[in-house]
């Protein structure tokens, strides 16, 4: 990559700027954006976490210097490590199902002599284009214990007799909000898979169905090595995003029942805009997410280079 | 004026809140002269604006219809920025932190001593008009509108708790409302065997005084306890009847006696969930639920919920909520206007606003001359009975008093925590000592906010 | 080599599953839309309503002025509900230009990185893929207090240049591989006949990537329309907010029913699932090169 610097092609043009100059030029409105909207956030997130913020001190302009008490408080904060554990709860189950989903359902829309196949196909981007909020709480009416329509479902097929508390249950109630968060983000995953999957050459498996190997084997042995790199890519991708989740805890559960649903995005908001108004802990919380996401970046960066040597 | 005459002949009829007769009666007479005097609520602030705004939580239309009615009295139109109830402290809080203009808001019980501590309300006592309108405060209304003796805020409205049953599976049970909590239980454990209810009671789900908390105090309250002595030392410990209280509560979800919606249908919610027709009934809560589940536009049992006193001597809570003048007002004397739009009188004198609210929401009055006024008694018949609620109401304690860390500005937070621990302990979590435990400590924490 | 009789009836049957599976929520969405309150509660067991009608749809979008025959809850309508057409207006205003912008910023910016790769722009790709994994949560309560600054709060504006930083990233990385596999040959043919670099990005480059600009484009007005983070904290007032803020703000109102919310949310997702799958082939090829290539 370090080899090719500035082109040296050598022609002139005379109102033309110079590649450096361009090049600053063409990056300004990315810069400024950039700038204003990630970069100085990002530093101010940091700056807010060291301070103590609430509505007096914003009213006021002026924010205290209280060094690392606002991360003192939040690690002395039972609910604060509940949610970290809840978001690594959450994030390893909704990101593990959705891998294993995606496989399955890649490799079933790979089969083009099943027309149903098509159908599938055409759908699996519409839970992508739902509005996460509008997905909370949709589900949230699918899962209600006295109007909700998986149990009028359960009813009319006659599987149920008693009406099953979805998502009020505490020990299920995070799995409650996985469900429509894979729901919605299981098309992104099936993409990927279904993209690496066309990468295959059809070729491998023609030469091992001569050597006798089934399906199951054909897929232990070809397909899944092969979509390994893809996997691991989308584990990383999914896992980042997942640890953010918030839209669908805000709509089904706000955190409970009790604090059952809590996860760390849910924590940094009520800190910061729920009175009592903390901003300087809600600033602390959210940063501490960050270090976690950012270090799963670092581990996707070094992926993709590995991937591109 | 109409509304101070009947005040007066009312007051001899029935007194409301005993506590307050005595302050009512000052007000009825000493303030006549003082009422006939001056009309402050007609005069016209000698300042300009042109526009005035206020930050509400939603009810129905009724800041729509007022803010229409300000405008057609004086010209000034009214900017309405409406929240759901749960999210106004944060949409206030908010937009008071971003530097906007806000003349009135609004705040519960609970959350006002929060806000007064940001320095968000001012103090109206200067204000033409004010003494007059504090005079005419029922008691419970002045626990949260009157600081330290300075009056803060004026009343929105006044409620107190009540059970409700469902007739038709009363009857089809063949029992009579409980007179104590073990027949409760009794009736529930038969009702859940002979499947005439698979739920037979529904609780209030929800944070805030009025929901989940609210419960806990009332029949905490009702068997004698409090959760704060008058030196403000907590009274949850071993063996206190606050304790005791979460325990029966959590027996009745150990059994399966108590609707799993109880933990998420939140009061209004709640109150369509009970019209479904499945349970006996619904828990300890504010009075007005009946407006929804006997409106029979919404409600497929309407006419057949009934208001119900608690056990024992009947004693339970009352609350009222309040509007108030921020420090971000624009103009204070406008400000002033518009709250009396809100919380007292219009143009014309008129109490329009509580007079609206008691007939169209069957909601209860700050105001003692509303609340003997016939707009209670014929207002509130078609959903429920007046006369058997106001029984209850003369039986209703300010919440303060079960509870008063209310007039303390860490409340609010430890509500918050107070709402997640009980459902912890009523989902079977924690126990509910360890629960109360949880509490004691978290009032240490959120004292040192 | 086609596959047996019961190979093919299992597979058609795994399809049904996952049909079903995706089409689940949207079917009880409609469902609960298209009936009144007290239906919905007066049978907690059957799956359709004995008398549908249309009064959630027409109280919605008259902005509570028809009430219908059986919608009964008007008088509860919520502020925010009665404004449905600021939102969509809102929405649709904030999603275009948020898209739009970050298109053109970044185009611009993939351009130097593949053409001109001056060390520093390579590194600001770098930073791209960094940033690209910032959680919105964290940037929530900077933004809130510096736009507060910068009097940005209840305003589209502030939306959209927050939304616009938010996106950019991800369009980089998305163009820049794009622009990349265009051949380096067509740049320098056009530069012989006398065009600058901006010319070849202008006329050779931009509209030899329309599907990606498409792709792109795409992509973020989805991910534009749908965000709730942003809006909700940055404006509170009911003419600035988007259609997932006026759909958060019913989640604690007690006073709004399954039926209108479920309503508000087909409303709401219409518009982006139309636009998912008219433009699918776009967004597939996005999303894939977007999760892959760095």
């Amino acid at each position: 990559m370090a080899s090719a610097r500035v082109s040296g092609t050598g022609y002139r043009f005379r109102r033309e700027l110079p590649p450096r100059a361009l090049g600053l030029v063409m990056n300004i409105p990315t810069l400024i954006t950039l700038t204003l909207v990630l970069a100085y956030p990002i530093y101010y997130a940091a700056y807010l976490s060291l301070h103590k913020v609430s509505l007096a001190q914003l009213r006021r302009g002026i924010f205290p210097f209280v060094g690392l008490d606002n991360y003192h408080k939040i690690l002395a904060d039972p609910l604060f490590l509940l949610a970290l554990k809840n978001t690594f709860i959450f994030t390893a189950f909704s990101v593990s199902m959705e891998i294993v989903l995606a496989i399955a359902i890649a490799l079933l829309i790979d089969q083009q002599h099943v027309w149903t196949g098509r159908i599938t196909k055409f759908l699996i981007l519409l839970p992508y284009a739902v509005p996460p909020i509008a997905n909370g709480l949709i589900w949230s009416f699918l899962y209600n214990f006295d109007f909700g329509f998986l149990n009028r479902i359960g009813f009319t097929f006659g599987l149920l007799s008693e009406p099953i508390n979805w998502s009020g249950n505490p020990s299920t109630a995070l799995l409650a909000v996985a469900v429509p968060y894979i729901w919605r983000t299981l098309p992104f995953a099936i993409l990927l898979m279904h993209a690496a999957l066309q990468g295959i050459n059809p070729e491998l498996y023609e030469a091992a169905s001569v050597d006798g190997a089934n399906a199951l084997k054909r897929f232990w042995h070809i397909t899944l090595p092969l979509l390994m790199p893809m996997i691991v890519v989308t584990l990383v991708l999914r896992t980042s995003f997942a640890f953010a989740v918030f839209d669908e805890v805000l709509a089904i559960t706000q955190g409970g029942p009790g604090d059952a649903t809590w996860v760390a995005a849910w924590y940094s908001y009520k800190k910061g805009f729920n009175p009592p108004f903390d901003i300087g802990v809600g600033s602390a919380s959210a940063f501490v997410l960050a270090l976690i996401v950012g270090v799963l970046a670092l581990v996707y960066v070094k992926l993709l280079y590995r991937r591109v040597e | 004026m109409a509304g101070e005459n009947r005040a007066a002949t009312a007051i001899g009829r029935r007194a409301l809140l005993q506590a307050s007769t005595a302050g009512v009666w000052l007000a009825a007479l000493g303030g006549a002269p003082a009422w006939a005097q001056g009309t402050p609520w007609a005069d016209q602030p000698k300042s300009k604006v042109d526009k005035l705004n206020f930050v509400v939580w939603t009810y129905g239309d009724i800041y729509t219809k007022i803010a229409a009615k300000f405008k057609a009295d004086w010209g000034v139109p009214v900017d309405a920025t409406i929240s759901s109830f749960n999210d106004h402290p944060t949409k206030l809080m908010t937009m008071y932190a971003g530097g906007e203009t806000i003349d009135v808001s609004q705040s519960s019980p609970f959350s006002f001593p929060s806000f007064i501590s940001q320095d968000l309300v001012v103090p109206l006592d200067d204000l033409p008009g004010a003494a007059q309108y504090k005079a005419d405060l029922t008691e419970s209304a002045k626990q949260v509108a009157v600081v330290d003796g300075k009056l803060m805020g004026l009343p929105y409205f006044s409620a107190v708790w009540v059970w409700n049953y469902y007739a038709d599976l009363l009857d089809k049970a063949k029992f009579t409302p409980f007179k104590t909590y073990d027949e409760f239980m009794e009736q529930c454990r038969k009702a859940k065997k002979d499947k005439i209810s698979e739920y037979p009671v529904l609780w209030v789900a929800g944070v805030g005084l009025e929901q989940l908390p609210g419960t806990w105090y009332q029949m905490t309250w009702n068997k004698g306890g409090v959760f704060f002595d008058k030196d403000g030392n907590h009274q949850m410990g071993p063996g206190s009847i606050a304790r005791e209280t979460l325990k029966w509560w959590v027996q009745t979800f150990k059994e399966e006696l108590s609707d799993p919606e109880s933990l998420k249908a939140q009061f209004t919610t709640s109150a369509k969930s009970f019209g479904a027709g499945k349970n006996l009934y619904r828990g300890p809560n504010h009075h007005y639920g009946l407006n929804i589940v006997n409106d029979p536009k919404q409600s497929p049992i309407a006419g057949r919920v009934f208001v119900h006193g608690s056990p024992g001597d009947g004693r339970t809570i009352g609350d009222s909520h309040v509007y108030f003048i921020t420090s971000a007002n624009r103009d204070k004397q406008w400000a002033w206007k518009l709250l009396q739009y809100l919380g007292g009188k219009t143009k014309d004198g008129e109490y329009t606003q509580a007079n609206g609210l008691a007939h169209d929401a069957m909601l209860g009055s700050g105001y003692t001359s509303v609340m003997n006024s016939k707009v209670i008694t014929e207002g509130w018949k078609p959903w429920g009975d007046p006369v058997k609620i106001l029984e209850i109401w003369n039986k209703a304690t300010y919440v303060g008093e079960v509870c008063n860390s209310i007039y303390k500005p860490w409340h609010f937070p430890w509500t918050d925590r107070l709402n997640i621990e009980v459902q912890k302990a009523l989902t079977g979590q924690i126990t509910a000592d360890a629960c109360c435990d949880t509490l004691i400590a978290a009032i240490k924490e959120v004292q040192k906010g | 080599m086609r596959p047996s009789r019961l190979t093919r009836m299992l597979l058609h049957l795994a399809n049904l599953v996952v049909i079903l599976f995706f089409l689940l929520p949207l079917i009880a969405a409609i469902i609960g839309a298209l009936q009144s309150e007290k239906s919905l509660q007066a049978t907690t067991h059957a799956l359709f309503p004995q008398q549908w009608t249309l009064d959630n749809f027409r109280v919605i979008l008259s902005g509570g002025q028809q009430q219908g025959t059986i919608f009964d809850q008007a008088t509860y309508l919520p502020d925010n509900v009665k404004k449905i057409y600021y939102a969509l207006a809102n929405s649709t205003i904030i999603s275009v230009s948020v898209t739009l912008l970050t298109t053109v910023f970044a185009s611009l910016s993939a351009f130097t990185v593949v053409r001109l790769r001056l060390r520093w722009v390579l590194w600001l790709m770098n930073v791209n893929v960094f940033a690209r994994f910032v959680p919105i949560i964290v940037l929530m309560i900077p933004l809130y207090v510096t736009f507060r600054g910068f009097g940005l709060l209840n305003s589209i504006w502030g939306v959209i240049i927050a939304l616009t930083g938010f996106l950019l990233p991800y369009g980089i990385l998305i163009l820049a591989p794009y622009f990349a596999s265009i051949p380096r040959e067509l740049d320098e043919a056009a530069r012989i006949d006398g065009c600058s670099r901006f010319g070849g990005f202008l006329r050779i480059t931009l509209p030899l990537s329309t599907p990606a600009l498409a792709s792109y484009g795409a992509i973020v007005f989805i991910i534009a329309w749908n965000d709730l983070l942003i809006p909700l904290i940055l404006n509170n007032r009911a003419e600035f907010m988007t259609l997932p803020v006026v759909i958060a703000s019913l989640v604690g109102d007690v006073h709004v029913f399954f039926n209108l919310l479920m309503a508000i949310c087909l409303i709401a997702l219409t518009p982006s699932v139309v636009l998912v799958l008219v433009l699918r082939k776009f967004v597939v090829q996005g999303l894939a090169v977007g999760g892959v290539k760095g």
